[in-house]
């Protein structure tokens, strides 16, 4: 159980860097290396919290599994980005939008109509 | 001795489009009656998850290749058996002067437990025994190297999806497999698991239009209203203890079939979760939201996933979560 919106966050962005290094993964099969893969989070304090090492005695409460993305961000598999809430695509999967938030999320996202593109 | 006994089943293998391609008659086997340790060891045969299909049919737009599809003829005949295993007679095919005689099984049968082994298992040793290598991650990847070129061979059971950035490759392949098994459909590949796949000059676009209307029959929905979301922008589900109760089965298979979709469809990703949540005890609340998906879906059928080609391939994760009473989700592009 999270208790503030940055750990939250941060838990999140460690099962997303699991995710993209099992896509990375997939592609070295394809022939294909990726580093440095970025991850966008819109919270500068996750960001923080990947970068620096060092205990804080705020953070100390985390569960250690959870710091598994400090590891990855040190190796270079992953890069942690920010990112302004309006540029956010994962706001798609988190919440209930408005028609012209949806419309523009899904385009973004290659969610097309057939009729459209062709 | 265990006998088992066999059965015919007839069917009749529809297209993309609904139309009867072929009559099939198979002889099954009653594998239910199989004894552990006697009639069968192991049973696991591995198979891979949708979400890795769809990063391989991604893959090949940015590549400027084509994917091409073939499917084994009656596959799971092809596997070798190894332990001992008698069937009866099947029926129309008795011998009458010998009413009393069994059949012993060299190869597998539809319905064995171990027929999808036995077949995976004569595949990938084919496939390995022709200098294909096996993916790291996924077991039913098949993956071939020469020089710069590279063919990719994906096997869902008896499917199988290849592409090459060599056409010579794929030809070698098809010639290869042709050798030893009986194969049929061979062709690009358009559609694959419920999912249609169209292949103009290396753009890929996928779609499940033919599912997401079959869904909306299913659900008396096909006339409906058409809704421009997917869920409200002030919809709160809760467990809703008070509601009314309505049938579980039904609203079990609404959601089943909704996460299906979800293949070609993350635009309804998050709304489907949230009802699937509450399968366990589902309320009209939430049946009226799962209501609410079909109405979106009935307005966007024709809605699929895009990719376009020569885009320099980068990945990009997004993570973002919901912090409001333990909800929490990732998603990523």
């Amino acid at each position: 159980m999270a208790l503030s919106t940055a750990e939250a966050k941060y838990i999140t962005a460690g099962s997303c860097c699991a995710q993209t290094l099992w896509i990375k993964q997939q592609l070295s099969d394809f022939g294909l290396n990726l580093s440095k893969i970025p991850l966008l989070c819109d919270k500068t304090s996750v960001i923080n919290l990947t970068k620096n090492p060092v205990q804080h005695s705020r953070t100390k409460h985390i569960e250690i599994r959870h710091h598994f993305i400090r590891d990855h961000v040190t190796n270079e598999d992953c890069e942690i980005q920010f990112v302004s809430t309006e540029n956010q695509l994962a706001d798609l999967f988190t919440k209930p939008l408005s028609k012209e938030r949806f419309n523009f999320l899904r385009n973004k996202l290659g969610i097309l109509d057939i009729k459209h593109v062709l | 001795m265990n006998v088992i006994d066999t059965k015919w089943v007839f069917k009749n293998k529809l297209d993309e489009h609904g139309v009867i391609v072929r009559n099939k008659a198979k002889l099954v086997a009653k594998g239910y009656n199989q004894e552990e340790g006697i009639d069968y060891g192991k049973t696991y045969a591995p198979v891979e998850r949708l979400k890795a299909v769809r990063l391989l049919l991604a893959y090949p737009s940015m590549n400027r290749f084509k994917l091409h599809q073939m499917d084994v003829k009656s596959a799971f005949l092809n596997g070798y058996i190894d332990e001992e295993v008698y069937v009866s007679q099947p029926q129309g095919f008795e011998d009458h002067k010998h009413p009393n005689q069994v059949f012993k099984l060299k190869k597998a049968l539809y319905g064995l437990k171990q027929a999808p082994r036995q077949w995976y298992k004569r595949l990938s040793s084919f496939l390995l025994s022709h200098s294909y290598e096996r993916g790291k991650t996924y077991k039913t990847l098949f993956i071939k190297k020469a020089c710069s070129d590279i063919i990719l061979v994906q096997v869902y059971v008896d499917d199988i999806i290849f592409g090459s950035t060599n056409e010579n490759m794929c030809k070698q392949f098809v010639a290869v497999m042709q050798g030893e098994f009986e194969m049929s459909m061979m062709g690009e590949l358009n559609y694959f698991l419920g999912l249609q796949i169209k292949q103009l000059n290396h753009e890929t676009f996928l779609s499940q239009t033919k599912y997401c209307k079959e869904l909306l029959k299913k659900f008396n929905m096909e006339r409906c209203k058409e809704s421009v979301t997917p869920m409200t922008t002030n919809c709160y589900l809760d467990s809703d203890d008070k509601g009314a109760s309505v049938d579980q089965t039904k609203f079990k298979g609404l959601t089943g079939s909704l996460l299906y979709l979800t293949v070609s469809r993350p635009d309804i990703m998050f709304s489907v979760c949230l009802c699937a949540r509450f399968q366990s005890n589902p309320k009209e609340s939430h049946f009226t939201a799962a209501k609410r998906i079909l109405k979106y879906l009935q307005g966007t059928t024709t809605v699929g996933l895009w990719y376009p080609a020569d885009v320099s391939l980068n990945l990009v994760g997004y993570s973002d979560s919901d912090f409001a009473g333990c909800k929490n989700r990732k998603e990523k592009h």
